[in-house]
């Protein structure tokens, strides 16, 4: 415990720590980021897992299996590429601020609440939008027949031979 | 010279306009998302956790079997996948969010996680106990302050520090903080970036405990993937043929006892 502690304050108090913290906190986009890039990388880290334990796993059945693992390994990048892609479109100063003007032009007359609620949006529509509608949606509508064609190439050649 | 404010407005409050009318229900709808955005306090791993989850169990089986031109039992199998790793995942982030968070908040209010020497900035409760304690020696001279900080303080107990109750705090010192307005909202911006602090080490200690142990969740989710599906789907009985007695077993019988 007593070394965990010291790792903990260690890390608490680095550097690099306390200036991302920092500008988590001065820095919405940042944020945003942040949070994106925590996402992406507990993901494109599962999914190279879960790719090399499908292909491993004995009790998933073979016909099953490469199809199985193909979707994976393609949800996984895509998931990396449409996520990053749509996140950053979406926390974009240009794209927020536009959208934020349209959105809460009722509330210009009061700058205060004008700026917490730009930032709140922000917040919650990148990660819904790269989260939900694209990782989600878009994700498996574009993996899915990349997967089956793989499926089919590999169906292929191991009928030819 | 006073100027009528116009038919289509009706003024509830200093802060509540209510449109009527077509274009009216867009206005007030603006106005009430902007109020409801303005309220969000932070965003961190939950949020992302729980969006993950909703978007996993629901989203991708449906459009993998909506979308995917494979065979049904191949669709099922790799749509399900999704739901069972979103509830392994669930199940494992959630209790490590809670626990980092708790130890983390722990050794921070212990003095632990700060440099000998150094400045206090993670402890939250030294910070908090510093602005009450200020706050109690001015309200001992205003009675004002007083009351209006008493109802901050019982909606504080139930429902913990934010942003909402820090504006509540900035009004009432705003209002009745006399001489020890300047101290008083100090300290009360030196709480609320000491608790910002807080949420995000919280937060990315979580990440780090939750990166490290997806291996153990994707090994389990390995081991337990096949076991539910074989209960989900029924194996197909390829290995015993089922004996049908169809039209072709009739002929022959009959050929064969007309023969005898």
């Amino acid at each position: 415990m007593r070394i965990l502690e010291n790792k903990l304050n260690n890390f608490a108090n680095s550097n690099f720590v306390r200036k991302h913290i920092d500008n988590c906190i001065k820095k919405p986009q940042f944020l945003t980021t942040t949070l994106l890039a925590t996402s992406i990388s507990k993901d494109a880290f599962a999914y190279a897992l879960r790719v090399h334990n499908t292909l491993k796993n004995d009790e998933i059945p073979d016909d099953k299996k490469s199809f199985v693992a193909k979707m994976d390994a393609v949800t996984g990048i895509t998931t990396t590429v449409v996520q990053l892609s749509t996140g950053l479109l979406l926390a974009s100063k240009k794209v927020q601020d536009g959208l934020c003007n349209h959105l809460f032009s009722e509330l210009k007359d009061n700058p205060k609440k004008f700026k917490q609620a730009s930032s709140g949006f922000r917040a919650v529509s990148t990660l819904v939008g790269a989260k939900k509608k694209k990782k989600r949606i878009l994700v498996p509508l574009i993996s899915s027949p990349i997967a089956s064609y793989l499926e089919n190439k590999h169906k292929q050649k191991s009928n030819l031979k | 010279m006073y100027k009528q404010k116009p038919k289509h407005m009706k003024i509830n409050s200093a802060n509540n306009i209510n449109y009527k009318g077509h274009s009216g229900i867009v206005k007030n709808f603006k106005r009430a998302a902007g109020e409801k955005f303005a309220k969000i306090d932070q965003i961190g791993e939950g949020v992302n956790i729980a969006l993950d989850f909703s978007g996993k169990a629901v989203l991708v089986p449906a459009t993998i079997m909506l979308v995917s031109k494979e065979d049904k039992e191949k669709k099922e199998y790799s749509a399900l996948k999704n739901p069972v790793a979103a509830t392994f995942q669930l199940l494992m982030e959630v209790p490590i969010l809670m626990l980092c968070s708790k130890y983390v908040e722990n050794l921070a209010n212990r003095n632990k996680l700060n440099k000998i020497g150094g400045k206090i900035s993670y402890n939250e409760k030294y910070a908090k106990d510093n602005f009450i304690n200020m706050l109690n020696k001015a309200s001992s001279e205003n009675l004002e302050l007083e009351k209006s900080c008493k109802e901050i303080i019982e909606k504080l107990d139930k429902k913990g520090f934010g942003k909402l109750i820090k504006e509540d705090f900035e009004q009432a010192i705003e209002s009745f903080g006399g001489n020890y307005k300047k101290e008083l909202i100090e300290s009360l911006k030196n709480w609320d970036l000491t608790h910002k602090r807080l949420y995000h080490l919280q937060n990315r200690v979580s990440f780090v405990a939750a990166i490290t142990l997806t291996p153990l969740l994707c090994k389990a989710e390995d081991y337990f993937f096949p076991k539910i599906m074989n209960k989900i789907i029924k194996k197909p009985e390829n290995n015993k043929p089922k004996k049908i007695f169809t039209l072709e077993h009739f002929k022959n019988m009959v050929s064969k006892r007309s023969a005898k």
